[in-house]
């Protein structure tokens, strides 16, 4: 594939090119195991600088039946190692006559991901169920190292859920409370993170497939989170209404 | 006999093309330039491109105004571009890269159909030209609007140079795609009629002309339906044509400022001139 390092896509100016930053690093992508398969969920905001280019972006991205993967970091390359990994996969999987384990799909990811470490920047979150291990959930950061977790999150709005993600997540969960700590988990994520928003898309993964949900900011359903009555800021010396 | 291969080697060297892009000419040229040589700039086209899906087909139009710099270097650019006959695109960025790339398209697609003996799909031409363009890491200046109707129904997809696609109901590319998408968010419905739509990508593009430098001169559209194509333009806008009148003027009426006082200075006019 490309052999430039980062520092080649810098502008040139001579040239008169300057590559156009269409990075969707603004995100925020939450999964999470319960009993018997994994929910995700994801914002759908595309940001190319401060310009919002899609609002609507989805950015789970259906690879099988039974696996998906969840992207952040730059769109370009996470779409084109999600088309090669689909490629490898729907292949071995017709060569096998089996569908191919959420583990091995994670490691086709590694092998693209570290590979290309310097010339991409691409972060995923490979979410699916499987006849032998049930649902399951790898994340692979920037580098390329890839763990098995209980509940991730990715993208500039996971820092403000991980720790509700820990507290959350426990043992023997219901699809249905699995469901609804991930929304309200991107819905905190989306309140605080200035580079995430649009709408809310859920998506469960388990044995029967995967089902995908969509909730609008004008529908109901929306996570949505309520503050307390703010402190107004006058000055002391003006009179309070 | 080892000089003759040598030689060969040589001659064999010259004819084998390098795989991809030479760049041995962007270090020569960031030499020139800190050297003080102004490169020649690149004919880029600032544009305003509007797609926009509607009940049973796709209205795509473009401006015609292509620019370099400051300068005006074409005013009837033709941005629709021909993909195959019922599959077109829009494109907005370097112009040679933009010939090139649908160039490139409608002859494999062309290729396919014949090959195939079916009509291609739009998600063909957006493969296509979203691989090559990732290959190119965005050194291909092409953003593209793909639009067309083929047998499983109505598409539009927004293609970039760096390789992100996204399937949309409407879209606008280019310098002035901030005034037009401004129209297309308002006014916007699905399941519009067709004239409706073309309405509607006039009405961006003539947002899109009106507020950006870079585009205007007159607009092009292409009406897409599982019938027929047919092509529309070049369309002048009135506000193309003639200046728009001044809506307000803003001179002051006399006597809008009070006089509070007055002075008369009497004085002679003295003939000089100054010599140094």
């Amino acid at each position: 594939m490309d052999m430039m390092g980062e520092d080649m896509r810098k502008a040139i100016p001579a040239l008169g090119f300057y590559p156009q930053q269409e990075i969707s690093t603004g995100t925020t992508l939450i999964a999470m195991e319960y009993d018997g398969g994994v929910v995700i969920g994801t914002d759908s905001r595309t940001s190319a600088g401060s310009f919002i280019s899609s609002r609507t972006t989805n950015k789970i991205t259906p690879i099988t039946d039974n696996l998906s993967v969840l992207r952040s970091g730059s769109a370009a390359d996470t779409q084109a190692i999600a088309d090669i990994v689909k490629y490898y996969i729907e292949t071995y999987s017709l060569l096998e006559n089996e569908p191919v384990t959420v583990y091995r799909s994670s490691q086709i990811f590694r092998q693209f991901l570290y590979q290309y470490r310097d010339s991409l920047s691409a972060s995923v979150i490979i979410a699916g169920w499987d006849s032998k291990l049930g649902g399951q959930l790898y994340a692979i950061p920037i580098g390329g190292f890839t763990t098995r977790q209980r509940s991730t999150a990715s993208g500039s709005g996971s820092t403000y859920v991980l720790g509700y993600l820990d507290k959350a997540w426990r043992p023997n969960l219901t699809k249905d409370e699995c469901i609804e700590i991930v929304k309200t988990a991107v819905g905190l994520a989306v309140f605080r993170d200035g580079s995430s928003g649009g709408v809310c898309r859920i998506g469960v993964i388990n044995e029967q497939g995967t089902t995908l949900t969509l909730y609008r900011p004008d529908k109901p359903g929306f996570p949505t989170v309520t503050l307390p009555e703010a402190h107004n800021t006058y000055a002391t010396h003006v009179k309070n209404q | 006999m080892a000089a003759v291969d040598s030689f060969q080697n040589g001659v064999l060297q010259c004819e084998i093309e390098p795989n991809g892009f030479d760049f041995s000419n962007c270090t020569r040229n960031c030499a020139l330039a800190r050297m003080g040589a102004a490169p020649p700039r690149l004919n880029s086209t600032g544009t305003t491109i509007v797609a926009v899906t509607y009940k049973d087909g796709v209205v795509m139009g473009a401006d015609s105004r292509a620019t370099a710099g400051n300068i005006i270097a074409d005013k009837h650019c033709e941005k629709v571009h021909y993909i195959t006959d019922s599959i077109y695109a829009c494109g907005a960025g370097t112009a040679a890269d933009l010939d090139q790339v649908t160039k490139m398209l409608s002859s494999s697609l062309r290729l396919l159909e014949l090959n195939t003996g079916r009509k291609a799909r739009v998600i063909t031409a957006l493969r296509i030209a979203k691989q090559h363009l990732f290959n190119y890491m965005g050194y291909i200046g092409a953003y593209l609007l793909i639009g067309g109707v083929d047998p499983t129904g109505p598409y539009l997809y927004d293609v970039s140079a760096n390789g992100v696609t996204m399937a949309r109901p409407f879209a606008a590319q280019g310098s002035g795609s901030y005034a037009a998408i401004t129209v297309l968010e308002k006014d916007f419905k699905i399941g519009m009629t067709e004239e409706e739509a073309s309405n509607l990508v006039q009405v961006a593009l003539h947002a899109g002309m009106h507020g950006d430098n870079a585009s205007g001169n007159s607009l092009n559209l292409v009406v897409i339906t599982p019938e027929k194509t047919i092509f529309r333009g070049p369309i002048v806008p009135d506000f193309c044509n003639k200046p728009e009148p001044i809506e307000s003027d803003y001179k002051f009426k006399t006597g809008s400022t009070t006089v509070l006082k007055k002075k008369e200075i009497k004085f002679d006019i003295v003939e000089s001139m100054d010599m140094h």
